[in-house]
């Protein structure tokens, strides 16, 4: 095998690598799903969902909010430490009120595990006012 | 193609990255991914994992150069110093690190090729091996050993196995040291500092180089690279198994004294391995590396979608890391003609010796010391340096004993 054999099939590597990169990319993402379309079979599944605050807790700067879309419920977990990212970056999550309309991104997760609740946790990304 | 930008950034900033803890001895991939876990409320957590993989996968290309070139290796890498060092005492340094190259480049095209296979095969060995792993353990020391060329040496090959042995088992059941740094110290004396002080000793000085990248046979290459992806498949698979005992796996498959097949053959588990995990993240949910534990805690779930973005950057990264190595090595290799071996191996003797005190303190100098002892006794005594690797092999087995 010559440099020139080697060279050439890193070449190929990255250029397929580059294709594969490009379709993998537009398929990763959050679906966007009305909340009573979210069930147990999507744990795990990262989605977008919009929706009215209907209720707001914060304990430890975690921050739990209730939101709903006329479908159906559920609760969005939003850690410390990326609500105080996004109270820096884009929105004052600890400020929401109720009947405040957003859109948020997430990953579908069933807590306690096995008792069949679900909620949806901010792992990142924007959460904006409805618009 | 906003997403498609960001991902091609942070998969160039890990390539920059792995370049940087491929060359460094002592910094690993795993003590960078922390860092990047904690960035990953910040940016897009897919954008940290492609970063990561881009890191994992470059850093096996370049830690060559340290573990070659240096004597200083890392775990993956340790049992390349001897031949690799080897040949670039013979004037062959350059080809050392080409074999290397070969073989991660080889292994990277022929796994994507067995893909569909792989994604099938590792559920199958795992459901059914892994109830072996410390009989495998004991099969793989036993050959060490009795592959020893006298009877004297069998004995000399089971003391200084035991002895490492030991040292491991000490070490990953009293924890005296970070959990990140666990080995490091231990490492570094039994593969980096008692190689060095032997260069050191023999007045070691680095002949003129062949700078021609020679023509690999193609048996040769493909021997090698079949072998380190069969070694890779095991680590993939089976817990325990990491590159380190794939290696020695390999070792004692490869051909006696076919140095050229055996550096083919590392060169492809390091890379291997790193592809591997992600297919066992996704077979089988289980992380087998660190850079693919870190995956996992940083996305949430790890499906097909993600398997492919994660493996096409891998592709990207090592057409980045063959691509760079073909430019530097011999760039690389000229500068070492230039400087007085001695002093250099003084000098990075003394690197380690303070990343060592840095990175793990007085106890980890304590730990090196006697590391550095037990890692002396294979040259001296004249047998094999892989006898050594039972500072991961002993724990292991005696871990995975039913008992």
């Amino acid at each position: 095998m010559e440099e020139k054999v080697i060279r050439n099939i890193a070449l190929l590597c990255s250029v397929v690598g580059l294709v594969l990169l490009y379709f993998a990319s537009s398929m990763i993402g959050s679906t966007h799903m009305r909340i009573g379309e979210i069930s147990i079979d999507s744990v795990g599944m990262g989605v977008k969902i919009c929706g009215i605050v209907e209720n707001k807790k914060v304990s430890n700067n975690n921050v739990f909010l209730m939101v709903g879309d006329g479908s159906g419920s559920i609760k969005l977990v939003i850690f410390g430490k990326s609500a105080l990212k996004l109270n820096e970056s884009s929105i004052d999550v600890h400020g929401l009120c109720s009947e405040d309309e957003i859109c948020s991104t997430g990953v579908v997760d069933e807590y306690p595990r096995g008792s069949g609740e679900l909620e949806i946790k901010y792992t990142g990304g924007n959460i904006s006012l409805y618009d | 193609m906003i997403e498609l930008l960001g991902f091609l950034l942070f998969t160039l900033a890990g390539c920059l990255l792995g370049v940087f803890t491929g060359i460094t001895p002592g910094i690993h991939v795993n003590l960078i991914s922390i860092f990047l876990l904690g960035a990953a409320a910040t940016f897009n957590p897919y954008l940290i994992a492609v970063m990561i993989i881009a890191m994992a996968v470059t850093h096996t290309f370049f830690n060559f150069f340290p573990s070659i070139l240096l004597g200083a290796p890392e775990p993956e890498s340790a049992l390349s110093v001897l031949p690799g060092h080897r040949m670039l005492l013979k004037g062959r340094g350059v080809e050392a690190i080409y074999l290397t190259i070969v073989g991660g480049v080889g292994a990277v095209f022929l796994c994507v090729i067995l893909f569909p296979l792989f994604l099938n095969l590792i559920p199958f060995l795992y459901q059914y091996i892994q109830s072996a792993i410390s009989l495998i353990l004991i099969v793989i020391a036993f050959v060490m050993i009795i592959t020893e060329s006298h009877m004297k040496g069998r004995g000399i090959a089971l003391m200084v196995f035991l002895l490492s042995g030991i040292l491991g088992y000490i070490l990953l059941n009293s924890y005296p040291l970070p959990s990140n740094f666990l080995l490091f110290p231990a490492f570094t004396g039994l593969f980096g500092i008692s190689t060095l002080l032997v260069s050191l000793n023999r007045k070691t000085e680095i002949p003129e180089q062949y700078m021609e990248t020679p023509k690999i046979p193609g048996r040769l290459a493909l021997s090698g690279i079949l072998k380190g992806l069969f070694s890779g498949a095991m680590v993939g698979t089976l817990p325990a198994i990491g590159a380190a005992q794939a290696t020695v796996l390999t070792q004692q498959i490869t051909r006696r004294g076919d140095e050229k097949e055996f550096l083919v053959s590392i060169g492809a588990i390091n890379t291997i391995v790193a592809l591997f995990s992600l297919i066992s993240l996704y077979t089988i949910s289980r992380a087998r590396s660190g850079a693919a534990l870190a995956v996992q805690n940083v996305l949430a779930s790890f499906g097909l979608n993600e398997l492919l973005l994660l493996v096409a950057v891998a592709l990207i990264a090592t057409g980045f890391s063959v691509i760079v190595m073909l430019k530097l090595t011999k760039k690389v290799v000229r500068a070492m003609q230039r400087i007085d071996y001695t002093k250099l191996t003084v000098f990075i003797i003394l690197v380690l010796v303070v990343l060592v005190l840095l990175f793990t303190g007085p106890m980890g100098i304590f730990i090196l010391f006697i590391s550095s002892a037990i890692g002396l006794l294979a040259p001296l005594f004249g047998v094999k340096r892989s006898n050594l690797m039972g500072v991961l092999m002993v724990p292991l087995i005696i871990y995975y004993l039913p008992i």
